[in-house]
């Protein structure tokens, strides 16, 4: 009797518990299937509205780099220090140790300009521009200011999603780029301050000769890609659907997580893709 | 006044913003130009989903609906995009300005995205024309949010008038204002009507209100709504010699 007690209970643990993980499962995909429509229509705006309104929309895309891209500069310099000199200072004792010094400059290149500057650039725009986007639209959306600028015949999208997707996208390249540059210089004065015998001629010839044509293509491709995943997650959540004020902080929340996890999806698609070539 | 429909429902079923809950059925109503509307009931009755279908701000759940002579069905986006751009939509309780524009930005911004070829010069006067009038130039940097409803109200209204309006939608603009404001308002409804009232300019006004008497000088046709129906009273005389309840109440 107790044996079969304790086996019908373990299968409505079990039960549950495909339960629980199915129904995330189904959520999840509902969530991606509609993020994806949300992205393709906001693509077929931006191709079929090509131009249109350049008075109101050009300055909201430069409104846009602005905010998310140079009002981030002074985090991103503080940042791309404190990468150089981390990552220099953990390898520089190593390598040193082991001989190995010529590789300071492919393990700047792999760990910076392939992972942790565009992961970590899109992670702070995110903080600074996404999450602000998502309690702006969802505010409006609250408010009704959609429904107000459909009655004066204004695109939602074009007036409110357009600019941001191509103004994240443009930022997060612009900022990751700067990243690079910063880490890069930090991490020499790092190596200059610990006596590393290692002259700049050299160092920035290791970084260049590590460096192949496929680096400048995804690290592109990448950025523009986690601005524009940032841009389109939290505009869906601002706009998607009707909103009281109240649901502003939840849908926020939700838009930071969904972006964080769509960023380290698209990274390790990449690192696929960097191990393919 | 020209007989030919601008916007003409047919059985039409009204459908709350929430596209699922009907509000109305069957409705049957034509817009002719330079009419001046005025469609009362108690509140929660539907007006607000009845104006927002009629303006096509929300789809209808069945029945017919015209538009400058085509069907809604039919109408391509670009067609739907023009519709509304030859109209006006004054929301209920501070008019919904856009947060992030300050009210002369607000006013401006259905010419800057419609109209590429005015320049800066004539659009700051046209707005500038718009804020005077509706005694807001005091305020033309101020931010929605430090506007009071009765200001915000009036800035909505200078903002649906921006364009080459031809029917002005109005959702309870009287709602909450005191004696002094409703004048106001239905002063600069008929000077607009007045200075437009000939041939193709003239300004249609389809008002949605709580309460008929401050209406009677204006509005030149009347309806009510009521049991999920929308019934045409007529004009001045028929309002005013009315004994049916439900008209009554509005008076």
């Amino acid at each position: 009797m107790a044996t079969e007690a304790t086996s019908s209970r373990v299968e409505d643990w079990g039960r549950a518990f495909v339960d629980a993980t199915g129904g995330r499962f189904v959520r999840f995909v509902g969530v991606l299937e509609e993020l994806v429509a949300f992205a393709i229509i906001t693509l077929g705006v931006m191709i079929s509205k090509f131009g249109h309104s350049k008075r109101v929309i050009r300055p909201m895309i430069w409104e846009e780099i602005v905010r998310a891209g140079i009002g981030l500069m002074p985090m991103v310099t503080f940042l791309g220090a404190a990468l150089g000199l981390v990552i220099i200072g953990q390898t520089v004792a190593l390598l040193t140790k082991a001989g190995m010094i010529q590789f300071i400059g492919p393990v700047m290149v792999t760990v910076v300009v392939r992972e942790v500057g565009p992961l970590l650039t899109a992670i702070l725009v995110l903080a600074r521009s996404g999450t602000s986007n998502a309690i702006e639209l969802g505010t409006a959306r609250a408010l009704g200011e959609i429904e107000a600028l459909e009655s004066l015949a204004i695109d939602p999208i074009l007036y409110l999603v357009v600019p941001r997707v191509i103004g994240l996208a443009t930022a997060v390249f612009c900022l990751t780029t700067y990243l690079i540059l910063t880490a890069t210089v930090c991490g020499y004065l790092f190596a200059f301050l610990q006596e590393v015998p290692l002259t700049p001629t050299v160092y920035f010839r290791q970084i260049g000769d590590a460096l192949r044509w496929e680096d400048f293509a995804f690290l592109a491709l990448k950025t523009v890609t986690f601005g524009a995943v940032i841009a389109i997650v939290n505009c869906y959540q601002g706009l998607a659907r009707p909103l009281k004020i109240e649901d502003v902080s939840r849908v926020t929340t939700s838009a930071v997580a969904q972006s964080v996890i769509g960023c380290v999806l698209i990274d390790a698609l990449f690192l696929i893709g960097y191990l393919l070539i | 006044m020209s007989a030919e429909p601008l916007i003409e429902m047919a059985g039409v079923t009204v459908q709350a913003g929430d596209g699922v809950a009907v509000v109305l059925r069957d409705v049957d109503w034509r817009l002719a130009r330079g009419e001046c509307w005025a469609v009362g009931s108690a509140p929660g009755h539907g007006k607000t989903s009845w104006l927002a279908t009629a303006a096509s701000l929300n789809r209808p759940g069945g029945g017919t609906l015209r538009f400058f002579g085509r069907a809604l069905e039919d109408a391509t986006e670009r067609e739907q995009v023009d519709w509304r751009r030859r109209m006006g939509y004054v929301f209920e309780n501070g008019g919904r300005l856009l947060s992030h524009l300050t009210v002369a930005q607000n006013v401006a911004l259905p010419l800057r995205y419609h109209a590429p070829e005015i320049s800066d010069e004539d659009l700051g006067e046209r707005v500038a024309g718009l804020l005077a009038r509706s005694q807001l130039t005091g305020h033309a940097l101020a931010m929605p949010s430090r506007l009071s409803q009765r200001l915000a109200q009036r800035a909505s209204l200078a903002r649906a008038l921006a364009t080459r309006t031809e029917v002005l939608f109005l959702d309870n603009p009287l709602s909450g204002l005191g004696p002094h404001e409703a004048r106001w308002w239905t002063d600069y409804l008929r000077e607009l009507r007045q200075e437009n009232s000939a041939g193709a300019d003239a300004l249609t006004i389809v008002a949605t209100c709580d309460d008929f008497r401050p209406w009677l000088e204006l509005a030149t046709r009347f309806a009510v709504i009521e049991n999920d129906r929308l019934r045409v009273i007529g004009g001045r005389q028929e309002v005013s010699a009315s004994q049916e309840p439900s008209v009554r109440e509005l008076l």
